[in-house]
């Protein structure tokens, strides 16, 4: 198994979580984008992933950031530019 | 980073093309959105997906397929991006290796490749560019590509009955016994745990 293989198994890891256990989701998200970045790799789907799941937790301040970093990755991602205005509604 | 004007007159220009019934405008939206960011130095796995989906919908799979395989390359660790890939990869391997295609199709190679440089070719694809080959009179290319078959899979009789019909066609007879020694070492049934004969106390 690759290590990009590994990143995607805490990946999915923190997709069947996020519902039961949203806590060791954040976990698996955030550990997954550590290796990710150890493999030289960014996706702003994996921060959009765990934007959602901040969102969800009602830490909307570093939803914002992860969410942030997802556009910079890709300013086209639609769903993050949506999630980026309920957060940006939220805060204020 | 992309921002202002710019940035919202394309964003603009992608709700459209996600609300766009009509399929070819849509596309063209699509197209011109990324041609833009490309021209940018923008690789939006995203833009991409949605691009793929329209083309999927539209009935435009091998299109699709191209769209989608951008998305997997701009974000490999999105997992909707590779679930879609998979399901693109697994409808393209369903319609190379349709039984209703004829083996001289001329839309098999093209699909074949598609599935090769994507590393997503299976048994039945391979199957289904050899038995182009014979039937296209290209019997060396059919005995290259049903050699490797074998070495790919070979516990699967069709794969060595393929190789024998090949070297048959071929009038190498040698070889197509040989393959065909090996079709009766591979149609015997593998025990299921390993475990062979009668288990006593």
């Amino acid at each position: 198994m690759s290590k990009q293989d590994d990143v995607l198994v805490k990946v999915q890891a923190a997709q069947s979580l996020c519902s039961e256990d949203p806590e060791r989701a954040e976990v698996c998200l955030r550990s997954a984008l550590k290796d990710a970045d150890a493999l030289g790799q960014s996706s702003a789907t994996l921060h959009l992933q765990l934007a959602e799941l901040l969102f969800r937790l009602r830490r909307t301040r570093q939803a914002l950031a992860e969410v942030s970093e997802a556009l910079a990755l890709d300013p086209f991602n639609l769903v993050a530019l949506n999630l980026r205005q309920v957060l940006g509604r939220r805060l204020r | 980073m992309l921002s202002g004007a710019k940035l919202e007159a394309l964003l603009g220009k992608l709700r459209r093309a996600l609300e766009e019934r009509e399929v070819e405008a849509a596309e063209k939206l699509f197209r011109e959105v990324l041609a833009e960011a490309q021209r940018l130095g923008l690789a939006s796995a995203y833009a991409h997906f949605v691009l793929a989906g329209a083309l999927d919908r539209s009935g435009k799979l091998e299109m699709a397929f191209e769209e989608i395989k951008k998305a997997v390359d701009a974000d490999p660790l999105a997992l909707p991006v590779r679930h879609a890939f998979e399901s693109v990869a697994a409808r393209l391997r369903a319609a190379l290796a349709d039984p209703a295609r004829a083996a001289d199709d001329a839309d098999v190679p093209r699909l074949y490749k598609l599935l090769v440089d994507a590393g997503q070719a299976d048994l039945e694809a391979h199957l289904a560019m050899v038995r182009f080959a014979v039937a296209t009179a290209q019997l060396d290319m059919a005995r290259s590509l049903a050699d490797a078959v074998t070495t790919l899979f070979p516990a699967a009789r069709e794969a060595w009955e393929t190789l024998a019909r090949v070297a048959r066609a071929q009038g190498d007879v040698a070889a197509a016994a040989k393959a065909d020694a090996e079709l009766a070492g591979a149609e015997v049934p593998v025990p299921l745990f390993g475990v062979t004969g009668k288990a006593e106390a």
